[in-house]
């Protein structure tokens, strides 16, 4: 009889996940086990953290102000509908604080910072620095992996706020010049619907999502194996494990937000 | 200038707590209740609509925010609203829910009561409250408003076309015409108009001097009237005695009794005659009908009559003769149809009044039968069926009859008799009668009494 299933090969990618998902956890433990470990490397942390905020800036500003100004848009000619336009700055900025900040700031880490982080680390694994440097009793990952997590970690949400406020600007420039709505009305529903419960969940999220992407990149630096194309091979698979927990972590995040932080209608 | 990374990372980290200081003001600063505020509470009946942060206004002002919304134990919605410390609101403020726009945003109006009132305090409620209507309320009144304004202005319309006869149209040329018809009148009567005008005038001046010439004669009249009115009320003269003495009135009264007394035995019995002719349209003849009614209680009444019938049913007759020819004996049946006109034919029946209804049965025109008369004012309608007897497929003898008073005593009638005979189509009738009732009688007997002394 044939078999429909072919229950070996299943077991092995379930193995395979399953070994994944324990080496991600070990690692992570090691990376927050270290992070407390003397000897503390300011100058590597602000080294990354310049990299990873400082230098995501732009692009950062380019996205933020397209989306609130494209998101603007699109809500207003809805709400005119209604003739609710004044309502669209409320809208855009509740969606930048609540969810959208966040999770395209994170996304815009991972593919500017993240990528090259898993490419760097996947590089001395596989030139052989990574054991050289054990060699040298530094610990790797209290060396390489730590600064980018907690780098990761800060910067992302300070990169939301950044997204939060040239996203808001953006929505005010098309609202007013565009949707030739009042600026009156729009700042003020803006500032009576959002509420600080908003931005602070959002800020929350923007550092799971940090520690995450930081943790998981760092993660496929250190597993890569077989030279160039393995390096490649570790950078894709950073940037798209990345992408994908940002937005399954961003949902279950957001309901345990809106269950404790913030009350269903605020 | 080479900047290190640390700096560069403090001037982002500055920035970025900057714009979070900004935001946080500007977001969380619900500017009316940030000087601090106080809880007052609403207990509404239906809170459609209102969710926590809505505005409390008064005036249209922003005084405050709804704060939470929760269920009393009675199934109501208790509203506590954050109102701005610096506003104080009198004790018997009333608060309302309205909704604006048409996708009906709530909030809370609060309109404050007397000023001389001290101010509700912290944890306060709001004695009066009031639920606003949703907005499918009054969607729905507005619709039923405009059908009401529609069809107005339908009917409006409908008056001032031209074309459709409307009322208004019409009038407006009515008088048209009855204007020109006036002009023309006028222009045509000028002199006469004049004329008469003249006369009016001439006959004014007259009555006023008549008037004034007679003015003398009604003051000297109208001092005689008072004079005999004065010796009338004082006793004087006969006049004067009959009307002042008491005793004069008693025995009016009393002769009044006694003559009541006289007349008791009638009193009781009420009694009627009448007579009445209707004319056959069909039989061309005349059918008399002369009628006596007792009535012992006024609901209650004996009615007699004897009617002369021109037409009247055919009587039918079966003859069974025995014809002995040679020792056969053969029998012989013959039925001969009888009609005799002009028999009188009687009727008596006892009658029962029931509001304006009177039933009726009883012997009617030598058969059995019964009745139902109805009587309203002077309009009388009256239906009678009896000769039920269908031996010889002959149908009841119906008859309704239609009544106008024209006066008391006269009347008219109308109507139709027998439309069931199948041997002659309905007999319609009109015709009159009158009838003597217990007054007229009385003064009769009374008119022949005195006849007698």
């Amino acid at each position: 009889m044939k078999k429909w299933v072919n229950w070996t090969i299943v077991w092995d990618i379930a193995q395979k996940i399953l070994i994944g998902l324990g080496k991600w956890c070990r690692f992570v433990w090691a990376t927050l086990q270290w992070t407390f470990r003397p000897p503390f490397r300011p100058k590597n942390f602000f080294k990354q953290m310049e990299f990873i905020g400082v230098q995501s800036i732009p692009i950062i500003l380019l996205t933020g102000l397209f989306t609130g100004m494209v998101f603007a848009l699109q809500t207003g000619k809805t709400f005119s509908l209604f003739k609710m336009q004044n309502l669209v700055g409320a809208t855009v900025g509740l969606a930048l604080t609540r969810e959208i900040a966040p999770v395209f700031a994170a996304l815009m880490v991972t593919a500017r910072a993240c990528s090259a982080m898993a490419a760097e680390i996947g590089t001395m694994k596989v030139t052989e620095q990574i054991d050289a440097l054990h060699t040298m009793a530094i610990d790797p990952i209290q060396y390489l992996v730590t600064p980018r997590v907690l780098g990761c970690i800060v910067m992302v949400p300070l990169l939301t706020m950044l997204f939060n406020f040239i996203g808001v600007i953006g929505a005010y420039i098309v609202g007013t010049t565009l949707l030739n709505i009042p600026s009156g009305p729009f700042l003020h529903h803006l500032y009576w619907y959002v509420d600080p419960q908003d931005v602070n969940g959002g800020l929350i999220k923007a550092a799971f999502f940090g520690f995450f992407i930081a943790a998981i990149s760092c993660y496929k630096g250190f597993a890569t194996e077989g030279g160039a194309e393995g390096v490649g091979r570790a950078t894709t698979g950073a940037v798209v494990a990345s992408s994908v927990t940002v937005l399954v972590v961003d949902y279950f995040l957001t309901t345990w937000i809106l269950e404790y932080f913030t009350d269903i209608y605020g | 200038m080479k900047l290190s990374n640390e700096v560069k990372v403090g001037l982002f980290a500055a920035a970025i707590i900057i714009i979070i200081t900004m935001v946080t003001i500007r977001v969380g600063d619900k500017s009316i209740i940030s000087g601090g505020d106080y809880d007052l509470m609403g207990i509404f009946t239906n809170a459609t609509g209102l969710y926590p942060k809505a505005a409390v206004e008064v005036a249209g002002v922003s005084i405050g925010v709804v704060k939470n919304i929760g269920l009393t134990a009675d199934g109501k919605a208790q509203v506590t609203m954050g109102v701005n410390r610096d506003v104080h609101l009198p004790q018997n403020s009333r608060c309302f829910l309205r909704t604006r726009g048409f996708l009906g945003e709530a909030f809370v109006e609060i309109i404050p009561g007397d000023s001389s009132l001290p101010p509700l305090k912290d944890g306060e409620f709001f004695t009066t409250t009031e639920s606003g209507g949703d907005i499918n309320g009054m969607v729905n009144q507005f619709n039923s408003i405009a059908d009401d304004v529609k069809e107005i202005t339908h009917t409006l319309k409908g008056w001032v076309n031209e074309k459709e006869g409307g009322a208004i149209a019409s009038t407006v040329n009515n008088l048209n015409d009855f204007v020109k018809v006036m002009r023309d009148l006028t222009t045509k009567n000028e002199q006469n108009l004049d004329r008469i005008v003249n006369n009016m005038a001439d006959l004014t001046h007259e009555i006023k001097s008549m008037v004034q010439n007679s003015k003398q004669d009604v003051e000297n009249s109208m001092d005689r009237i008072a004079s005999i009115t004065q010796k009338i009320d004082e006793g004087r003269g006969t006049i004067g005695k009959l009307v002042n003495d008491p005793e004069t009135a008693q025995k009016l009264n009393d002769a009044v009794d006694s003559l009541n007394e006289a007349l008791g035995g009638y009193k009781k019995m009420e009694l009627g005659f009448g007579f009445q002719t209707e004319y056959l349209n069909r039989s061309k003849d005349f059918k008399n009908y002369f009628n006596v009614s007792l009535s012992p209680t006024p609901d209650e009444s004996i009615l007699l009559g004897l009617v002369s019938d021109p037409s009247p049913d055919t009587k039918r007759e079966k003859r069974i003769t025995g014809v002995t020819v040679g020792g056969t004996t053969t029998t012989v049946t013959t039925e001969n149809e009888v009609l005799q006109r002009d028999s009188v034919l009687f009727s008596a029946q006892l009658a029962k009044k029931f509001y304006d209804f009177t039933i009726r049965g009883g012997i009617i025109e030598s058969k059995g039968g019964v009745g139902l008369d109805y009587l309203k004012g002077p309009v009388g309608v009256s239906f009678s069926a009896f000769d039920f007897e269908n031996k010889f497929n002959e149908k009841p003898h119906l008859k309704l009859t239609g009544s106008v008073n024209v006066t008391q005593n006269l009347y008219l009638v109308g109507g139709a008799d027998d439309p069931l005979n199948p041997a002659q189509k309905t007999d319609y009738f009109v015709g009159g009668g009158f009838r003597l009732v217990d007054d007229d009688i009385k003064s009769l007997l009374g008119l022949s009494s005195m006849v007698k002394k």
